[in-house]
């Protein structure tokens, strides 16, 4: 039993089957089973999930670098006030990680209403520094397929991840 | 319906019409807190249900519709494309140009501290502020563009013509230094003005202009910065400053009917003097990056990190994680880059930078270092007296500025901070070299007067000394590629030629010694190294690719005449102070070996022959150099009666060997 309870502690909210797991919740805000994991864009709350193949924005960052500004909103992980959470942001072009960054306690807020959910917004991901250091290799992104490969650890150790095709328009 | 509109403005254009809890609840008079009821009262002389007097709108309206200002109509078509999807009215991302062209009842509706309508909100109490607003150097940036376009050649004076607001200064006195008349708005040329400057073989003018127009806009009183990173998150004009935002910009106060948890809102609906030093680092952490030095961070950015640093796992600025660094090695017990002393011991920037420093005083200033007034002086004295409060026991600056948090205390001098209202006792120069005692040996030899009278403090600014790390930003490419579009920050509109910088390598060890603009020594930053290249496009006519300016050796340095490689450098105060200052064999020599000649030369500029920089023809450049074999100046310096450390002072520092 010891060992169960260990196993379901490691994965926590990961794996459905669990025969202590919490039933699922109608909270987004609160962990569930089957937590999700979405991506967009968008400022002063709204919110627009990328689809498939969708531009987005390689922006020039301030004093210096570059990234792709994420809005993540998720449900069923614990978002609240005083939620943190771990979040690996990694790109992938061809199957071959360009950029992987971790984002360590981020403040996962919860939004409430129709669209609620978890809200960690205006994470970057972005591309290695040290492959992406002069003018052309940038530019040389532009129009490319890529994978934003955003994971979300919760508090409580439940995760959630999103694989999501974009095409990299470099500028904005 | 007065009161709330202040701060809830922005988050009740995401509600739903009506309020959360359902109808109004019967009210008199002003009608916003039968909805907003909880918020917080945000400034004490305005009652709490006294909303329109600073936000505008209807306070006798039954519903959020009639109470609220309306969207305008144009507000779809003044946002453009250029700006990420956001909700309908959302305007916390507007560029200058964009707020201009927004009705001034609902910028008011939204911020009433917005430089455009605050002569009818903050100005009706505090006009003297209000008056001197937009000519501040805050307002105007104008430091940003003039020292890149004088260096670069493409202006004549080291006199601000830019800056990111129109300003006016109806009573200038150009005699006075560093002012100017006016300044207008740098508008960059078009796709038309594009293709004529590269048809008449001259494309660096337009590439500067967009350089400076897409990445220096960001940050000032008159736009908003692009609002979309935790730690970026602020207002315009006077709430810029006077209204908190945290770091991840989302309402932390009790009005049911604001969101909680998406940005972008203040934390609470307060205007405050009590403005801790983030709120400052929301601008501060571009350029000098003071706003990050004070505090102990690091910025990165150089390519691979020190094996052992540690960096921020954190979002900040706009950056992907860990490009900052909050120390440099954690295996030792050595903070390489600790906080400002000042920092370290409770106070925030508001608590020296007071009054004209951040207000101004109503003239148009060239840069920062005309506005900003305040020096380690004013406040801790000097190695011949210390400060002396007037007959009402008030405490100015050199320049006649009030020091308000300045008081005598059982005959100290103590500054009561203003964020925490702490207590901290102002340590007097001359009266630490008058107690004597152990320790203070070194203390006399490097600040007491000698026989003669002379101080090392006459000939040095203390920051020289009492500086714990300086961060030298070396080689600056910049790069104008014609095949992509940016969004330029002064109009919100995007248009062709991306811009982007990018630095070769920095240095926290290596100090370099120049002339600062009141003639003493002062530590030296590189600064403004630009190297440009620009990149053609077929639209242009032109190939894809093609370098119009600088070559696959590098990017061109600026030129102009008299010089080849024009590396910008300035004198610059850290803000990375320390108690234990500097030792003296960082300027003088330890022994007669030539490794130590060389060694003192280069911190006067000479060069270390670390950091080579190559230019478009191949040529390789000394990136910390300044000077000649003779010690005269190499390159020009932006900044008026900044330059190196003059020849006689300099051979005879140099000539020093310590004992």
């Amino acid at each position: 039993m010891a060992r169960a309870g260990l196993t379901c502690l490691a994965f926590g909210l990961l794996v459905s089957g669990c025969e202590d797991s919490p039933q699922p919740a109608a909270d987004p805000c609160a962990p569930s089973n089957d937590p999700v994991v979405r991506i967009g864009q968008g400022v002063g709350g709204a919110f627009a999930p990328f689809e498939d193949g969708e531009e987005v924005s390689l922006a020039v960052a301030p004093q210096g670098g570059f990234g792709v500004s994420v809005v993540i909103r998720t449900e069923g992980l614990a978002a609240g006030d005083d939620a943190l959470a771990d979040v690996q942001l990694d790109v992938l072009i061809d199957g071959e990680t360009e950029g992987a960054f971790t984002l360590t306690d981020a403040a996962l807020l919860c939004v409430d209403g129709e669209d609620g959910g978890g809200l960690i917004s205006g994470a970057v991901v972005g591309f290695d520094p040290d492959r992406y250091s002069t003018n052309d290799e940038l530019v040389g992104l532009d129009g490319r397929e890529a994978v934003l490969d955003v994971t979300v650890m919760d508090g409580g150790m439940a995760m959630a991840s999103v694989q999501q095709t974009v095409t990299i328009a470099v500028g904005g | 319906m007065v009161t709330v509109r202040a701060t809830v403005a922005p988050l009740a254009l995401l509600l739903a019409a009506g309020c959360s809890q359902g109808d109004p609840a019967p009210f008199e008079g002003e009608s916003c807190l039968s909805c907003h009821e909880g918020i917080e009262q945000a400034h004490g002389p305005i009652a709490a249900d006294r909303c329109v007097v600073c936000h505008g709108g209807d306070p006798q309206a039954r519903s959020k519709e009639d109470a609220h200002v309306a969207i305008p109509q144009d507000w779809a078509e003044i946002r453009g494309d250029g700006l990420p999807v956001a909700p309908e009215g959302f305007i916390r991302d507007f560029a200058p140009d964009q707020l201009d062209r927004l009705d001034p009842a609902y910028v008011q509706f939204i911020n009433p501290g917005d430089i455009r309508v605050v002569d009818s909100t903050c100005g009706t109490c505090h006009p003297d502020q209000v008056r001197t607003m937009p000519t501040s150097i805050m307002t105007t940036n104008a430091g940003h563009y003039y020292p890149t376009l004088y260096m670069a050649g493409l202006q004549e004076d080291r006199l601000a013509v830019n800056g990111s607001y129109p300003a006016v200064d109806p009573d200038c006195d150009p005699s006075i230094p560093g002012t100017v008349c006016a300044l207008e708005t740098l508008v960059p040329p078009g796709p038309d003005g594009v293709r004529a400057a590269i048809e008449s073989g001259d494309i660096e003018a337009a590439a500067y202009d967009h350089y400076l127009a897409k990445n220096c806009n960001t940050c000032h009183h008159a736009g908003f910065p692009r609002n979309n990173s935790p730690a970026l998150y602020r207002s315009t004009g006077c709430s810029g400053c006077h209204v908190l935002y945290g770091e991840l910009g989302v309402y932390e106060g009790d009005d049911p009917t604001l969101a909680r948890g998406t940005p972008v809102h203040p934390r609470r609906h307060e205007i405050t003097a009590a403005i801790p030093s983030e709120q400052c680092a929301t601008c501060h952490f571009q350029g000098g990056r003071i706003g990050l030095l004070f505090r102990g961070i690091r910025e990165g950015g150089f390519g691979e990190a020190p094996p052992h640093a540690s960096p921020l796992q954190r979002t900040l600025y706009g950056h992907t994680p860990g490009y900052y660094f909050d120390d440099e090695d954690v295996t030792n017990d050595v903070d390489e880059t600790p906080p400002d002393l000042h920092y370290a011991a409770g106070m925030h920037c508001a608590d020296c930078h007071v009054g004209s420093d951040v207000h101004g005083d109503g003239r148009i200033y060239s840069s920062a270092k005309y506005q900003v007034d305040i020096r380690c002086e004013d406040c801790h004295g000097t190695v011949r007296e210390a400060i002396e409060p007037d007959a009402e026991g008030k405490f100015f600056t050199r320049s006649g500025r009030p020091l308000p948090q300045l008081a005598l205390q059982d005959g100290a001098v103590v500054l009561t901070g203003r964020v925490d209202g702490a207590l901290h006792p102002v340590a007097q120069v001359a009266d630490l070299l008058a107690e004597g005692g152990e320790g203070t040996a070194a203390m006399h030899a490097a600040m007491a007067p000698d026989e003669d009278g002379w101080s090392h403090t006459d000939s040095l600014t203390c920051d020289t000394c009492h500086t714990s790390y300086n961060q030298q930003c070396i080689g600056c490419h910049v790069s104008f590629d014609l095949r992509l579009e940016q969004v330029d920050y002064q109009t919100g509109v995007s248009s062709p030629g991306l811009t982007r910088g990018s630095r070769t390598a920095y240095s926290l060890e290596q100090v370099l010694l120049g002339q600062g603009p009141d003639g003493r020594v002062q530590t030296v930053l590189a600064s403004q190294q630009v190297q440009m290249t620009a990149v053609g496009a077929e639209f242009f006519g032109t190939a894809d690719g093609e370098l119009l300016v600088g070559s696959a050796q590098g990017g061109k340095f600026r030129e102009r005449e008299g010089f080849t490689a024009n590396l910008g450098f300035a004198p610059f105060f850290q803000h990375t102070t320390t108690a234990t200052p500097r030792t003296c064999d960082t300027c003088h020599r330890r022994d007669e070996s030539d490794a130590e000649l060389r060694r003192v030369r280069g911190v006067f500029g000479h060069g270390t022959g670390e950091f080579m920089l190559q230019g478009s023809e191949g040529e390789q450049v000394d990136g910390l150099r300044f000077v000649d074999e003779n010690g005269a100046p190499t390159t020009t310096w932006m900044h008026p009666g900044t330059g190196p450390v003059p020849q006689d002072a300099m051979a005879a520092a140099i000539a020093v060997i310590l004992e």
